[in-house]
């Protein structure tokens, strides 16, 4: 099967003050249809800034390049962005991690996902109306109808979550992207949205870009990890190896410091030490620092992702 | 003719316009009703107030509205001070003209003797409020674009200009604007006439001198409002649902970026209405604000007190247009 997400050797850099960070250096992903892939890593690897960069929703003093970035088989690097925006909120959409913040306060509810639904689809008036209480009520808002006419500072956070997905299901999206869509919630709330998203992407069979922290999350939800560090992937399985035939050492260090089992819902703990620096990273590999298996070659040259991981001692292929 | 259609326009314009704000506030949760009461009550304390308080001060300072400087028989001067109740007690005079101030009736004019005060507000206003409103316009006008580009265009040569331009647009005085205008415009051209207030065309001039100082107040609030906005999250939600760069201004941005502005209109609607009462010197215009200064001057109890009230009900009015304004373009704005 052809991939619905395809990102090769993906470079965004930010300008700062005392020089440009290199925030994502040389990611490969592939999100097949239907399928839910997770992106962990610890704060700071480059895991909204690849999600951003795919979307182009990235600010404009960034600078993005990449050898491919389609979506199926639409190529979003030909015509600088148009074509991006054409199937952003429609084919693709994306959902983020403060839903506090990601409503304008503004403008009602249901009028923010009304723009979506008249921009993707060909209702109008009282059917587009329609469409943006049925959409709501498919997310799981009680009271869809009222809840339309709500402002946001209205409604509890879980509850604009679920608008806002509603707002990136307007236009039938055969991607989904969500940037730690739980984080913000409560603890309770926190696995309702999480069920939610399961269950409308196998409705839907729309494929799920996770960003996450929480391993517990990817054990219940991926069917293929990609694992995020110092702005590459590290470690890319299926999501049975990458339990059971764990291979790079951080993210071993990420799964030892899981308490009992693995439905944890704890952010991602700490590994001794902490993220390099993007402004000055250590030569070789990133993570050599941190390791506790480093071996003469890391500090040479930093290792590529041929096999499972990308690790001098741990990265080949069994 | 101008004139009245002003007025006519401002009579069905504003109540539609707070019927509009109304709904729009009510529908978000806020309460009007109860926000109208309040400040209708403290508009009566307040005009109370400064009713008494001008009363008193005036007849405090020195001279009288019959000292022009002219020699009057003993009998005229008691004559003209009894047909005004001059002559009268003072807390008795205070109550007669409180029992004209809910319609402004407070008598004949002191020293324009052939009118009442109502008659000389009633000629005025109108050329007073269509030069405010232009002005208000302009303010606009100026101010929101500028600031819009200005922000969109951060950091670039344009942005500086833009900026650097608004500054100096706040700090020079309207009169000082008239006097630099009215060369290339008027004297040296003949464009534009140079007092009165025949026709738009006359109206083009003073109003900009009045307006564009808060025009360029506004630029600068518009560009901070709305650097603040683009840089919030439910920005990239807006652009993140596939909206082009245009609407999520002009649809997201925009709204936001203006509610600092309309926070700034009570303020400014005081600037303009006394501002005014320069420009209308500066060029001639028989608006209300010439009666303002020169009944004051004069020592024109009736028709000072007039003038005062009248700026004092005008000023709180707007206020409280504006603050309903601002709850209904920001839902989480309580009315108070
Ligand atoms: N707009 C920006 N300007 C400058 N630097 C940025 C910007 N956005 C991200 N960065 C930098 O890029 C790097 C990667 O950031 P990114 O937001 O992608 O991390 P993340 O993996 O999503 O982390 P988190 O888990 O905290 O969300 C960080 O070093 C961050 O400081
Ligand atoms: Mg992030």
């Amino acid at each position: 099967m052809t991939a619905l997400l395809t990102i090769e050797d993906l470079h965004v850099r930010f300008a700062a003050p005392d020089g440009a960070v290199h925030a994502v250096r040389g990611v490969d992903l592939e999100v097949r249809p239907s399928e839910t892939v997770a992106l962990v890593g610890e704060s700071g690897s480059g895991k909204s800034a690849t999600a951003l960069a795919f979307m182009g929703l990235l600010p404009r003093s960034a600078e993005v390049t990449a050898n491919a970035l389609r979506l199926g088989d639409e190529d979003l690097l030909r015509d600088g962005g148009r074509r991006t925006r054409r199937l952003r909120g429609g084919r693709m959409a994306m959902v983020f991690q403060d839903p506090l913040t990601s409503l304008n306060p503004h403008l009602t509810v249901g009028d923010q996902i009304l723009e979506a639904v008249k921009l993707h689809t060909d209702l109008s008036g009282g059917a587009a109306r329609a469409r943006v209480v049925a959409l709501l009520d498919e997310v799981g808002v009680p009271q869809p109808a009222r809840r339309a006419l709500a402002w946001p500072h209205q409604l509890s956070g879980g509850l604009r979550q679920r608008a806002l997905i509603a707002m990136a299901l307007a236009g039938d999206p055969a991607l989904l992207i969500a940037d730690e869509p739980t984080t913000a919630l409560d603890v309770t709330v926190q696995a309702q949205i999480l069920d939610l998203f399961q269950r409308l992407c196998a409705d839907r069979g729309t494929a799920l870009l996770l960003i996450t922290h929480d391993l517990g999350v990817v054990a219940a939800a991926a069917h293929h990890v990609a694992v995020m560090y110092a702005g590459r992937v590290v470690e890319r399985a299926g999501v049975s190896e990458l339990f059971s035939d764990t291979r790079h050492p951080y993210t071993r260090g990420l799964l030892a410091s899981i308490p009992g089992d693995l439905g944890s819902r704890d952010r991602l703990p700490q590994i001794a030490g902490a993220p390099p620096d993007p402004l000055d990273l250590p030569s070789g590999c990133p993570f050599r620092p941190r390791c506790p298996e480093e071996v003469d070659r890391c500090a040479e040259e930093e290792p590529p992702l041929d096999g499972p991981a990308a690790c001098w001692v741990k990265g080949e292929a069994s | 003719m101008i004139e009245g259609v002003v007025v006519l326009s401002i009579l069905v314009g504003a109540p539609i316009a707070m019927l509009f704000f109304a709904r729009r506030v009510a529908r978000g949760g806020g309460r009007v009703a109860p926000f109208l009461l309040r400040r209708t009550g403290w508009l009566m304390v307040t005009a109370l107030v400064v009713f008494t308080v001008s009363f008193l001060l005036m007849r405090a300072v020195p001279g009288g509205p019959f000292d022009d400087g002219r020699k009057l028989l003993p009998q005229v001067r008691h004559n003209l001070e009894a047909r005004f109740g001059l002559d009268r007690p003072m807390f008795e005079q205070w109550l007669v003209a409180l029992r004209g101030l809910p319609t402004f009736d407070f008598g004949p004019s002191m020293t324009l003797r052939d009118f009442t005060v109502q008659e000389v507000i009633g000629q005025g206003l109108p050329a007073s409020v269509l030069l405010g409103l232009t002005a208000f316009a302009w303010m606009l006008l100026i101010g929101v674009p500028i600031g819009v580009v200005a922000a969109l265009k951060r950091g670039h040569p344009l942005d500086s200009m833009l900026s650097a331009g608004a500054s100096l647009g706040m700090a020079i005085p309207n009169f000082v604007l008239a006097g630099a205008l009215m060369w290339p415009l008027v004297i040296a051209t003949g464009w534009l006439p140079a007092a009165g207030l025949d026709g738009p065309r006359a109206l083009l001039l003073p109003s900009f001198c009045l307006g564009a100082p808060f025009g360029a107040q506004v630029a600068r609030l518009v560009r901070t409002g709305m650097l603040e906005v683009l840089g919030q999250d439910w920005i990239r939600t807006a652009r993140a649902k596939g909206l082009s760069e245009t609407r999520v201004v002009t649809q997201h941005a925009l709204r936001g970026a203006l509610l600092p502005v309309v926070t700034f209109l009570g303020p400014a609607l005081a600037g303009i209405l006394t501002g005014s009462l320069v420009i209308e010197q500066v060029f001639a215009i028989p608006g209300v604000g010439t009666h303002f200064v020169q009944s004051a001057i004069n020592r024109d109890y009736t028709l000072a007190l007039g003038m005062v009230m009248l700026y004092t009900v005008m000023v709180y009015v707007l206020n409280a247009v504006a603050d309903l304004l601002l709850a209904a373009l920001d839902p989480r704005v309580e009315l108070t």
